[in-house]
């Protein structure tokens, strides 16, 4: 017999790779063997396609040899299935189903990121003025430095802090030099003390009585970084030290490198008290809080351990990814039942999510992302988890809001509103799309009402959305902070106090929060329907799809992987006679029962369909 | 049910990267396909539609690259990269390789610019695997797998290495009667050969050179690419 491979005569051009060309005849004659459409492939073909569709991989040579004449085995498919490599399928189908990657989401905010910039020389020692080659980091908010050096442009100067010193009470009191510049409200002792050094600009603003263009600024300490040090060969390649191959420690600015855990407040200042959860680790006073960048007597705290680089947020929003990952393999290859993947309470931390959920994320702007540690999160453990220890941890979240990898932040972070997390459930565990109706029908509906589930048009997506929507409401939309504590957010509240969280509605003259602004417990079922779903949360929503007697979850699923190993839809066409219908009641019933990723996976490779040329 | 000829699709029809392109992988789409030939019907109850041929994603191209051509001289695998400048990592995006930020969904269909980039992945990889090979021991070789201690190929060897390519490029055999599919190959490696020859290539140099030309035509081959 001839082989299934297609000839080689349309192989039109073979280039070497020193650039010779070769051609080959172009031509296929009609009397080309011809290849039935029922055909199954061969076994050396099947073991190809398998390997492909379980591994992401060709065989190799060597398990072409293995294979010989004989079809593929059931231990083949079984050490596939329990290969290694089977996790890379099942990390690229769920990333096709969730998209989990947050690496374009900004956490950190300018009054909290780092960056190098070049210092000015040290004029009092006989450096050019201007700004010198060294470096040292400092934080990029123009606020915080305008605090620190009454300019948002400064930066601080080349010299070594610890040998300039540190301003006392008293020299604060009598405003001696270098100590008599600070803002009021903001003086802390131990504030670094400041030299007058001519910046050689000629736009630096001018304090009482000093001279054009010169300003007081701090110098810099070293200081060693919680983060992962550079490697390093000389210390051309730091702005500290190349100690043993590694930058560290490294060159800060002092303002910036200030360890004070809490500012002083002054008459007047602000009581952040009314903010905090009584077990989160920000209190009042606190610098390592967001609302503490106006507070010179407030830096990045010891190891800078409150203050971000762009490196640590690429390792952050990162481990955020791999978070899903590692409850997605729970799900699929470990212990978990498939369906546990929405329901959950178990997750995953390592260092780097521990250090973000510790000191980070309350340093990022409430108009960013809000991802603060709550009541009900996973622990954040007492004693500090090394940044680079990124071995991971089995935590346990007893929220009765989390579920599953629905509150992850790979998530909540990926789909920021409630709608959008709604809507991806909807998408790719229910097995239904929004579609705008063709012809309308526009009756009992207004034009007016900024209740879209009452909008014309608008209402025939919304009216199903909204209560949607609703079971991710205690979850921060743009943010993963679960915002269930009623003390701290209740359901209504003046307007115009937190526009972030609260919105007018159905509430009167209060605001609700958002999720809430029109549920409305004698309004339409929709309407009716945001209150029980918002109170049922995210749980709700997993045991509305996959709880017991329903379906739903198992049989999407099963219908994406007939997608993705078919490399086709079902068909589910009644019209047609010879539909797949029988066989996707088949494999749900499977996969519900069993609830087992790999089983049904099992199941789908080895229908005779998979096997087929077409 | 009876299966007629429009049920049937020549093979030339996947016989190239750029051909398979041109129709849109309509190998499996169906109605913008040439229908050439006849062939017998086939009588009885047609079996349910089967799997779709489709391209290999961006991702299992990658891995598979370093399946086929093997380790380096140095043992470090294969892969595409130009002086680490261009790799998969930076055009894999542009190929349809998902990032789930702006791209979301990778069709895995070949196109033109698919077809582009995988004449210079096949050009760098095939190289590179022709690079290694001169490292290597005779038994250690990828390309050059069968010859002599001296690196010298008989008309048998020359075969054996035929059938051994195709099987790990394509996972399919050659059948013994396939004398074109045969052919085809051993003309591309004989041509390529004799112009290596032509240009100062002696023996070995000159048969890598063959063999790299063959490993050339096998990855730029939609028998490679769509599955």
């Amino acid at each position: 017999m001839t082989s299934n491979r297609p000839p080689l005569t349309l192989l039109a051009l073979a280039l070497t790779a020193s650039g010779t060309s070769v051609v080959q005849s172009a031509e296929a004659d009609d009397s080309a063997p011809m290849c039935s459409l029922y055909e199954q492939v061969s076994n050396t073909q099947h073991l190809r396609r398998l390997s492909l569709d379980l591994r992401l991989t060709v065989p190799t040579s060597e398990e072409y040899d293995a294979l010989g004449d004989a079809p593929v085995s059931r231990d083949t498919i079984d050490q596939y299935i329990a290969s290694d490599a089977f996790s890379d399928f099942v990390h690229r189908f769920h990333a096709d189903l969730l998209w989990y990657n947050v690496g374009n989401v900004s956490l950190s905010s300018v009054g909290a990121r780092l960056a190098n910039e070049t210092m000015f020389g040290d004029t009092t020692e006989g450096a050019t003025p201007g700004k010198v080659s060294r470096v040292a980091l400092r934080i990029v908010s123009a606020q915080r430095r305008s605090t620190y050096r009454r300019q948002g442009t400064l930066t601080c100067a080349d010299f070594d802090q610890a040998e300039h010193g540190y301003c006392t009470a008293l020299e604060i009191a009598n405003q001696d030099e270098g100590c008599h510049v600070y803002q009021q409200n903001e003086k802390l002792a131990g504030m670094p003390k400041l030299k007058l050094i001519d910046t050689g600009r000629a736009d630096t603003i001018q304090i009482g009585t000093l001279e054009p263009g010169y300003a007081y600024l701090d110098g810099w300490e070293l200081v060693t970084p919680y983060w992962d040090p550079l490697s390093c060969t000389s210390d051309d390649d730091c702005s500290g030290f190349c100690d043993g191959g590694t930058c560290s420690p490294v060159r800060a600015c002092a303002f910036d490198a200030q360890t004070n855990e809490a500012w002083s407040p002054a008459d007047g200042a602000m009581d952040l008290s009314e903010l905090t959860d009584e077990n989160a680790p920000y209190v009042a006073n606190n610098c390592n809080f967001e609302a503490s960048a106006s507070m010179a007597g407030c830096g990045c705290g010891p190891n800078l351990n409150y203050c971000w680089t762009g490196d640590v947020e690429r390792v952050v929003t990162g481990q955020m990814r791999l978070q899903m990952m590692r409850l997605i393999d729970d799900a699929t290859v470990g212990p978990l039942g498939y369906s546990e993947m929405l329901t959950t309470k178990g997750t995953y931390y390592n260092g780097p999510l521990h250090h973000f959920k510790k000191y980070l994320a309350q340093m990022t702007s409430f108009s960013q992302t809000f991802n603060f540690h709550m009541t009900g999160d996973a622990p954040v453990p007492e004693v500090d988890v090394p940044f680079t220890d990124e071995s991971w941890v089995p935590q346990t979240r007893t929220s009765a809001v989390h579920s599953g990898i629905l509150t992850l932040p790979a998530f909540t972070l990926r789909f920021q509103t409630n709608r959008g997390r709604a809507n991806r459930v909807r998408t790719v565990f229910m097995d239904k799309a929004f579609q705008p109706p063709s012809g309308a029908q526009q009756a009992g509906c207004s034009d007016d009402t900024d209740d879209l589930t009452q909008r014309c048009y608008c209402m025939h997506c919304h009216v199903e959305l909204e209560p949607m929507a609703a079971y991710f409401g205690n979850i921060s939309e743009a943010g993963s902070a679960l915002i269930d504590n009623r003390a701290l957010f209740p359901p209504t509240a003046p307007c115009g106090v937190n526009n972030r969280f609260y919105a007018p509605g159905e509430a009167g003259d209060e605001c609700a929060l958002l999720p809430l602004a029109y549920a409305d417990a004698t309004g339409t079922d929709a309407q009716q329907a945001i209150q029980a779903n918002f109170d049922a949360g995210p749980t709700g929503l997993a045991a509305a799809i996959s709880g017991d007697g329903v379906t739903t979850f198992h049989r999407t699923v099963v219908k994406h992987l007939w997608r993705y190993f078919m490399r086709r839809e079902m068909n589910l066409s009644a019209y047609s006679s010879d539909n797949e219908a029988e066989i996707l009641e088949e494999l749900t019933a499977q996969f519900k029962t069993e609830d087992d990723f790999r089983a049904i996976v099992l199941a789908i490779v080895e229908r005779p369909e998979y096997r087929r040329m077409r | 049910m009876t299966l007629s000829n429009q049920k049937r699709l020549p093979l030339a029809c996947i016989g190239s990267l750029a051909v398979a392109m041109a129709a849109a992988v309509g190998c499996s789409s169906g109605p913008d396909v040439v229908m050439v030939g006849s062939a017998p019907e086939v009588e009885g109850e047609a079996p349910p539609v089967g799997r779709q041929s489709a391209r290999m994603t961006v991702d299992q191209l990658n891995r598979s690259l370093t399946a086929v051509a093997g380790t380096d001289a140095a043992g470090d695998p294969i892969q595409w990269g130009f002086s680490n400048v261009y790799d998969f990592s930076d055009l894999g995006p542009i190929l349809g390789d998902p990032n789930y930020i702006r791209v979301t969904e990778e069709p895995a269909i070949p196109n033109a610019l698919y077809v582009k980039f995988m004449r210079d992945v096949a050009s760098n990889v095939c190289g590179q695997m022709r690079d290694a090979d001169a490292a290597k021991t005779p038994q250690d070789r990828v390309l050059l797998r069968f010859s002599d201690a001296a690196g010298q190929q008989s008309e048998a060897d020359v075969e054996d290495n035929i059938r051994y390519l195709h099987l790990r490029f394509f996972g399919e055999r050659i059948a013994e009667d396939d004398a074109e599919t045969m052919e085809a190959i051993r003309a591309v490696f004989q041509t390529a050969t004799e112009q290596a020859k032509a240009v100062g290539a002696q023996g070995e140099e000159a048969s890598l050179e063959g063999w790299t030309a063959v490993c050339v035509a096998l990855m730029t081959s939609p028998s490679f690419h769509i599955y």
